[in-house]
C-alpha cells in the first residue's frame, strides 16, 4: 500500500471518475477563462487548460488568424526558411475545444471580469491569462517611428517585418554594410540580435562576401558572448564588427532618409539598417493597468497573478517572470504551469508548483548551434530564482560534431515545442 | 479494500494522467518542450514510456559527469535524487495515457 502515493491517488480518482462515472473529477464544469494573446504563452495556457479539464471554458483572443514565430525567423532572413514554414494557424487549438476569437483586447478590466474587445464586445472571466508579448517604444530614440521602421525594419515581431528585412538583405550592394542597433536590457530574447548577425554573416560569406555587419549594442557585454566571439571568428572572420556601449556612447537617433545611426563618439551608416528599438510590455497590459507605473508586469513569481489586478495572470515577454529570460521556451513553460496553478485556484485548492527550465538555441550557421540553459525555482519569499550549480552556456572547448549536435537539437526543439502547441 | 485495489490495479494500468498537478507532472511540463512524442523521429530522443530505471540512470550519470551530453547535466544538476525518481517514474508512466 506503501506504492499508493498522492500521484497515483489523483490518476486514481481521475481513472475512476473519467472511466466509470463519464465526467470529469473536477466539478469546475461552468468555469470561463479567456486568455489573451496567441504566442506562445498564450496558446501553452489555453491548450494545457483544455488538457486539465474539459468542461472548462477557454476562449483565446487572437490577434490575426495565424501566428508567426520569432524563434527561427533569424532563418527566415537569411533565406534558409520560407515564412510558411514559421507560420501557423489556430485550427488544431480549436478542435482541442478551445474558442478562438479573433481580434484585439482593448483592455482587461479586473473590477469586473471582462475582456473588452476593441469594438466593444466583452468576455467574461473568472480568471484571464495574458501572455500579449512585447511593444516596441517608437518614441524612445529620436527619428525612430513606425513610418522609420518601414525603411530600418526592426523584425523584432515575425511578420512582414521578417519578409521586409530578409528582402532588403538580399538586395543588398556588393560590399555593403549591413548596419544593426541593439537595445539594452531587458528585452525581447537576449541572445536574438547575435543569432540574427551569425546568420545574416552565413548569408553574406556566401553571397556577398566582402560586405560587412557592424552592431551597435546599447550595452557593454552580451548573451553567450564568448561563444559567438568565437564563432564569428572560426566562421566568418573580419566580418562582424561588435561596438559595445561604451565605444559609441549609445544611439543619440536615426535617420531614416541618411541610414544613419549617430552616437556621440561616430556616425555610423548602414547599406541595410536592422534597428531594433528598446521594449515594453504590450499595449493591453499597459491600458490594462497591469504595468503600474513601469513597462512591465508585475506579478506573484509562483503563481503569474498580478500584483496590481486579482484574477488576472500575466506571464511570457510582457512579465517580469524572475530570473527567467524573455523566451518562447520561456513563456510556453509559464503558460503550461499556469494552466495548473488557474485550474487549481478555480477548484480553490493551494497552487501546484513545479520546477520550470528554459534553453535558448542559437544557429551561428545551419550545422553550428550553441545554447544557453536555466533551471527556475520558486524560493522561500516567493521569488522564481535560478538554480545555483545548474544551468549555464555551451562548453568553449568542445569535440567534433558538438556544435552540429546542438544545432540539430535546435531544430528538433522547434518541431517539437511548434507541433505541441500548434500541431 | 478490494474496491481500493480494484482501482488501483485500474489506476496503474492506465498511467498517470499526463495533465496531472503533481511536482513531476508540471516539471515534465519543461521537459515536453523539447522531447516530443515516442512517435516523433526527432534528433532529441522521445522518453514517454522509457523504462524508469533506465531514465533514473541516465540522469543520474549526466548529472555526474558531462561527458558528450550536450545540455541535460545543466538541468540534472539543479534536481535531487528523489525529484529524479519521481520524474522518472511519471515519464515512465506516459507511454499510451489517454491525451
Ligand atoms: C529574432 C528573434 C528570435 C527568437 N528566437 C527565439 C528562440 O530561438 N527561442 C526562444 O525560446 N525564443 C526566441 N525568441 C523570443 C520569443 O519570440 C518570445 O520570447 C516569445 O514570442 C514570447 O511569447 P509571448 O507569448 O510572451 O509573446 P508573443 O509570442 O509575442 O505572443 C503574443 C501574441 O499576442 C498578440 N497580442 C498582443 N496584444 C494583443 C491584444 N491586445 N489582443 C489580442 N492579441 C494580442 C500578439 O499579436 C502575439 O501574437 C526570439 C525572438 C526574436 C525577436
Amino acid at each position: 500500500m506503501n506504492r499508493f502515493n498522492r500521484r497515483e491517488a489523483i490518476a486514481l480518482t481521475s481513472a475512476f471518475a473519467g472511466g466509470l462515472l463519464a465526467a470529469p473529477a473536477i466539478a469546475s464544469g461552468s468555469a470561463k477563462v479567456v486568455v489573451v494573446g496567441g504566442g506562445f504563452g498564450g496558446v501553452a495556457a489555453a491548450r494545457e487548460l483544455k488538457a486539465i479539464d474539459q468542461a472548462i471554458e477557454v476562449t483565446l483572443v487572437v490577434e490575426g488568424e495565424s501566428y508567426s514565430t520569432c524563434p527561427f525567423s533569424n532563418l527566415v532572413i537569411a533565406g534558409e526558411r520560407p515564412m510558411s514554414a514559421i507560420t501557423f494557424g489556430y485550427e488544431s487549438l480549436a478542435a482541442q475545444g478551445v474558442i478562438i476569437r479573433q481580434g484585439l483586447a482593448e483592455r482587461i478590466d479586473g473590477e469586473r471580469r471582462v475582456v473588452v474587445l476593441e469594438g466593444g464586445d466583452e468576455l467574461p472571466f473568472d480568471r484571464a491569462i495574458v501572455s500579449p508579448g512585447i511593444a516596441l517604444k517608437f518614441d524612445a530614440v529620436p527619428g525612430y517611428d513606425e513610418a522609420a521602421a518601414e525603411i530600418m525594419p526592426h523584425a523584432w515581431k515575425a511578420g512582414p517585418q521578417t519578409e521586409l528585412l530578409r528582402d532588403k538583405l538580399a538586395a543588398m550592394r556588393e560590399g555593403g554594410t549591413f548596419l544593426m542597433a541593439v537595445p539594452d536590457n531587458p528585452y525581447r530574447c537576449p541572445p536574438g540580435p547575435y543569432e540574427r548577425a551569425s546568420l545574416v554573416a552565413h548569408y553574406l560569406s556566401r553571397n556577398n562576401p566582402t560586405a560587412k555587419i557592424i552592431i551597435v549594442d546599447g550595452k557593454d557585454s552580451f548573451s553567450k558572448q564568448a561563444l559567438f566571439e568565437q564563432a564569428w571568428a572560426e566562421r566568418y572572420p573580419g566580418m562582424i564588427r561588435h561596438v559595445p556601449f561604451a565605444e559609441s556612447g549609445g544611439v543619440l537617433g536615426v535617420d531614416p532618409t541618411t541610414l544613419e545611426i549617430e552616437t556621440p563618439f561616430e556616425t555610423f551608416v548602414g547599406d541595410v539598417v536592422n534597428f531594433i528599438p528598446p521594449q515594453r510590455a504590450a499595449a493591453v497590459a499597459i491600458a490594462s493597468g497591469l504595468t503600474g507605473s513601469g513597462e512591465w508586469c508585475q506579478i506573484d513569481q509562483a503563481t503569474f497573478e498580478s500584483e496590481i489586478v486579482p484574477g488576472v495572470h500575466v506571464l511570457g515577454d510582457a512579465a517580469i517572470v524572475g530570473d527567467m529570460p524573455k523566451s518562447g521556451f520561456s513563456a510556453s513553460v509559464q503558460g503550461n504551469v499556469c494552466a495548473h496553478v488557474v485550474a487549481a485556484l478555480l477548484r480553490s485548492e493551494a497552487p501546484p508548483q513545479g520546477v520550470l527550465l528554459n534553453t535558448c538555441y542559437s544557429l551561428i550557421a545551419p550545422d553550428y548551434g550553441i545554447s544557453v540553459a536555466g533551471v527556475y525555482r520558486v524560493n522561500g519569499e516567493g521569488l522564481l530564482k535560478s538554480v545555483e550549480g545548474s544551468g549555464g552556456n555551451s562548453p568553449l572547448e568542445v569535440a567534433d560534431g558538438f556544435r552540429q549536435a546542438e544545432a540539430d537539437y535546435a531544430v528538433s526543439w522547434y518541431e517539437t515545442l511548434t507541433g505541441r502547441l500548434f500541431g | 479494500m478490494v474496491r481500493m485495489l480494484a482501482f488501483l490495479g485500474l489506476a496503474l494500468m492506465a498511467g498517470p494522467a499526463r495533465a496531472e498537478s503533481s511536482p513531476e507532472a508540471l516539471t515534465y511540463l519543461s521537459c515536453r518542450a523539447c522531447h516530443a512524442d515516442a512517435t516523433a523521429a526527432t534528433a532529441i530522443p522521445p522518453i514517454e514510456g522509457r523504462p524508469a530505471a533506465e531514465l533514473v540512470e541516465a540522469m543520474t550519470r549526466m548529472g555526474q559527469s558531462a561527458g558528450d551530453t550536450t545540455i541535460m547535466h545543466r538541468f540534472v544538476k539543479a534536481l535531487s535524487p528523489a525529484e529524479i525518481e519521481a520524474l522518472a517514474t511519471y515519464v515512465s508512466g506516459l507511454e499510451g495515457a489517454a491525451q
